[in-house]
């Protein structure tokens, strides 16, 4: 599949939300492989679908800085959507995103809403230059707190921080750094909790095996990206490993 | 029913996950025995960590996958680390792959793998994604196989690709050197190009086609090996989807069957096809034995 970029916004520093014109179904928390032509291919999250393909893209390195020096009317090819999402859960629910991590919120809150669930929106950045609106990205919540590391917006610590009691959600949803899911692992219900993990992709249809989780062998392009906290205490590689390109374990910093 | 005695190793099906899919933890060893398999080769490995083909490295078609991996690899060492610590818990055997640049590479990675608990040794000189490996050292293939021949008491399988011309003279060369079986085919060279940014969609330009569109190829490979060498192993791998594609494959020739693309669609492919594989023997009153080869 392939369409042309509709619009680009510079959502925080080195975060521009972007849509193509991209038409596909997808459940939220499945992702796409973008393909930047003469330099590569990457994993981004399908932040939304609604009025063509949202995605939520940060400054990396070579792929995402390709994405960032295009603008309107260019061509951006793309496969999938891959990859098994978020267990809609009718109720009362919370949003835990650090940085880009929200980036599948959009869909996400608009399928929680559609069940009529009550959402608390809860966000960590490092400080305001890194702040995300996030209704500039479509974000639907109830209640929203947000936290920077510096306090310069909201709470000052991680968003972890403000999290002191998660156990009256029906279901907390996470996306962000390995750190903030570990951090959340030990203040929720791990099996109410669905996180969306990242590791290093290569096919994203199940079949290579660079993405994998061990020791239970799960691969985090189609059996994930999104795993019950239970699942995750299992895994010895969450938090600490991650896979490079030759397949050798990496620390996460 | 469905055991298989492949050059004197026990399966217990004939289904082999082929080498590249998904053969490259413990884990994932673990996960693929749980998931109903009879033996699972392990991804093709290096002397040293490589990283492959630069993404993408895949490009999906209806009718199969062109990849350009390019063996990526975390090297000897932690492969027979990751054979090791699954090993003991496994039901079913572990084939090692493996992919050298010379006689002394291969005899050193054949032993390394057996040491660490690999049943069989399979060595790739098809691979059709990289310079200085695989595709590139078929002309070696004769004294790779015998240096490891020399070297270790498991059976040794040549991975062949099918771009080989004189199929009866490759594989009786082969077999004379010491491999005692066949897993035919590799992939075969293919490009895809993306004709509305007019360049090639892989990474690596020119990569490897499996799936359904090289079923026909293998099956005639397995077919001209088993008229060839009656006494030889023989894992029929490419494209098979399907029990029906299985039981093509063994009605060819093969002993077992390799399966790759087709888990694309999940891992429960696995048992799909052994059941149907039971299903079929049982309602025809035949076995693997009766059908196995069974095409004049
Ligand atoms: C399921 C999933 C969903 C993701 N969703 C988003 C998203 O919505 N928005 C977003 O900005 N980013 C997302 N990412 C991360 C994004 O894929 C990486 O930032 C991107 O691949 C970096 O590519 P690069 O060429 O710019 O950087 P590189 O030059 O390749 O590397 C920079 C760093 O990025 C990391 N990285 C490289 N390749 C990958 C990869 N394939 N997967 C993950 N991390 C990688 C490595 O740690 C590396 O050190 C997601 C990753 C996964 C696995
Ligand atoms: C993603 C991918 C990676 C592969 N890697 C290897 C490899 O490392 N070594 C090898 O001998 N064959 C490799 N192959 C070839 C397969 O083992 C198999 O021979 C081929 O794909 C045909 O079978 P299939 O149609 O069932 O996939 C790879 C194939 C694919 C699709
Ligand atoms: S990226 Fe290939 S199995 Fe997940």
């Amino acid at each position: 599949m392939k369409g042309r970029i509709r619009k680009v916004d510079e959502v925080a520093e080195g975060v521009r939300r972007i849509v193509v014109d991209i038409h596909l179904k997808a459940d939220p928390g499945q992702f796409v492989m973008v393909w930047v032509p003469g330099v590569g291919e990457a994993p981004f999250s399908v932040s939304d679908i609604e009025n063509g393909l949202q995605l939520v893209v940060a400054l990396r390195g070579s792929v995402t800085r390709k994405i960032f020096s295009m603008s309107e009317g260019d061509v951006l090819p793309v496969r999938g959507p891959y990859g098994k999402g978020f267990t809609l859960v009718k109720g009362t629910v919370a949003l835990v995103g650090g940085g880009y991590g929200l980036a599948p919120f959009p869909l996400l809150s608009k399928r929680l809403k559609d069940l009529d669930s009550h959402i608390t929106l809860l966000l960590g950045f490092k400080g305001s230059k890194n702040y995300i609106d996030p209704q500039k990205v479509g974000i639907l919540a109830d209640d929203f707190i947000v936290a920077t590391e510096d306090g310069s917006v909201g709470f000052k610590g991680l968003v972890t921080e403000i999290l002191e009691d998660l156990s009256g959600y029906d279901m907390v949803y996470a996306c962000g750094p390995e750190r903030m899911a570990v951090e959340l692992l030990r203040i929720v219900n791990p099996s109410k909790v669905e996180i969306s993990v990242e590791r290093l992709m290569r096919c994203g249809i199940g079949v290579c095996g660079s993405c994998v989780l061990d020791p239970l062998g799960l691969r985090v392009c189609s059996d994930g990206p999104v795993f019950r906290g239970d699942v995750l205490l299992r895994i010895e590689d969450f938090g600490r490993f991650w896979r490079g390109w030759d397949g050798r374990k990496e620390e996460i910093r | 029913m469905l055991e298989v005695d492949l050059a004197g190793v026990k399966l217990r099906n004939p289904i082999v996950i082929a080498s590249g899919i998904l053969g490259i933890s413990r884990g994932l060893f673990l996960r693929l025995d749980r998931e109903g398999a009879g033996a699972v080769t392990t991804k093709s490995v290096t002397l040293r960590p490589r990283s492959g083909n630069p993404l993408p490295n895949i490009v999906e078609l209806e009718f199969g996958l062109v990849n350009s991996m390019g063996i990526p690899n975390p090297g000897i060492e932690l492969m027979c680390e990751e054979i090791r610590s699954a090993v003991p818990h496994m039901s079913v055997p572990i084939i090692g792959s493996i992919a050298p640049t010379s006689a002394e590479e291969a005899k050193t990675m054949a032993s390394l793998l057996v040491e660490s608990g690999a049943s069989a040794v399979e060595v790739n000189t098809s691979c059709p994604n990289v310079q200085d490996i695989g595709i590139n050292l078929i002309n070696k293939s004769v004294e790779l196989v015998r240096s490891i021949d020399r070297e270790v008491d498991v059976p040794i399988l040549v991975k062949v690709t099918p771009h080989v011309q004189d199929v009866p003279s490759f594989v009786r060369t082969l077999s004379e050197a010491g491999a005692d079986g066949f897993t035919a085919v590799n992939t075969l060279k293919a490009m895809v190009i993306d004709v509305d940014l007019l360049r090639p969609v892989l990474g690596g330009v020119v990569g490897g086609l499996s799936g359904p569109a090289v079923r026909p190829v293998a099956v005639r490979f397995i077919y001209e090996i088993r008229k060839t060498l009656p006494g030889a192993a023989i894992i029929g791998t490419g494209g098979v989807e399907n029990w029906r594609d299985a039981a093509e494959m063994i009605m060819a020739g093969a002993d077992a069957v390799g399966i790759g693309t087709a888990l694309r669609r999940g891992l429960k492919v696995i048992n799909e096809v052994t059941d149907g594989l039971r299903s079929f023997l049982i309602e025809r009153g035949l076995t693997l034995d009766d059908i196995r080869g069974v095409v004049p």
